[in-house]
């Protein structure tokens, strides 16, 4: 540690202290610096840690009860730097937020319309399979043959296509909201911070 | 290998500073050369000594930067002789058990 990074890293130890307290230490540490001369990075070796010589002037400031507050400086280095971290998470929450936000309701909303094509088209084949039994029936009696075979064809056939594909388009219905879901938690817990349950 | 005790680097440092009025380094130098504390712990010794009245301080140029100097108060004065009194009780003890004519 050089002479001048340890004149920071002082000044930084010895927040806590009344700025008359702060000023004499540091004017002491800077002369002792400069008499050292080019010896000056060595003497702050020899000195060692800063923070054990902070303690040393805070110590005996409080002591002689001259201090303005008697708030150790390290927990408030500590709390320093804990909102420049929450800063920083704010604007990557606000960040994933805009980013996030729009993509949910766009997957959502995709995944409603897939629900109705898929209503549609069951719906569309069901009314046409009973409406296909009911046109057969009713061509039971004055139509011919080959149209109550169409009308009651025709029925099969919708009835058909439902069975068919009912279970295809639940069993994509089902996974896509899976995904989705997902997607959306995997997206709520990178925002609120929480770890992810086991 | 003895300790230094806070009221025996008080001491010494009054003494440095009776001498002449000097400043922090070259306390911190002198104390060094005669026993082993660490640098840190003079400048909370001369603050100390500061506030209690035993020293004073004034501002001298030195090669176009501020030089603090400390000097000794009549305070100081007194109480430096008080140490020496003390000091030479306390060696005195010591000397009566470690010294070998003595315990014979």
């Amino acid at each position: 540690m050089t002479a001048s990074e340890f004149m920071q890293r002082l000044a930084q130890e010895l927040h806590g202290l009344s700025a008359q307290e702060r000023d004499d230490a540091l004017a002491y540490y800077r002369e002792y610096f400069e008499e050292a001369g080019p010896d000056a990075d060595a003497a702050a070796r020899a000195l060692g840690s800063p923070q054990i010589v902070a303690q040393r002037i805070i110590a005996e400031a409080g002591r002689t009860g001259s201090t303005s507050a008697n708030v150790p400086p390290k927990p408030r280095a500590a709390g320093e730097s804990k909102e420049d971290y929450n800063v920083i998470r704010l604007v990557l929450v606000i960040l994933l937020i805009i980013v996030l936000v729009p993509l949910w309701l766009t997957l959502w909303i995709l995944w409603i319309s897939m629900i109705c094509v898929f209503v549609s088209i069951l719906g569309g084949f069901a009314v046409g399979t009973v409406a296909g039994v009911i046109a057969g029936i009713a061509a039971l009696t004055g139509g011919t043959a080959g149209t109550v075979m169409w009308f009651f064809g025709t029925a099969l056939l919708c009835l058909g296509l439902v069975l068919l594909l009912w279970k295809p388009f639940l069993d994509l219905t089902v996974l896509s909201f899976k995904g989705i879901r997902a997607l959306t938690e995997w997206g709520v817990q990178a925002i609120s911070g929480k770890e992810k349950k086991a | 290998m003895f300790p230094i005790s806070a009221a025996l680097l008080d001491a010494m440092v009054l003494s440095l500073v009776e001498r002449e009025a000097t400043y922090g380094y070259r306390i911190t130098q002198d104390i060094q050369a005669a026993v082993k504390v660490s640098e840190s712990t003079l400048y909370p010794v001369l603050r100390r000594l500061q506030k209690s009245g035993a020293l004073e301080t004034f501002d001298q140029a030195y090669m176009g930067r501020n030089r603090r100097y400390y000097r000794i108060t009549p305070a100081g004065s007194a109480l430096l002789s008080q140490y020496r009194v003390d000091w030479e009780h306390h060696k005195q003890q010591v000397d009566r058990v470690l010294k070998k004519e003595e315990v014979q």
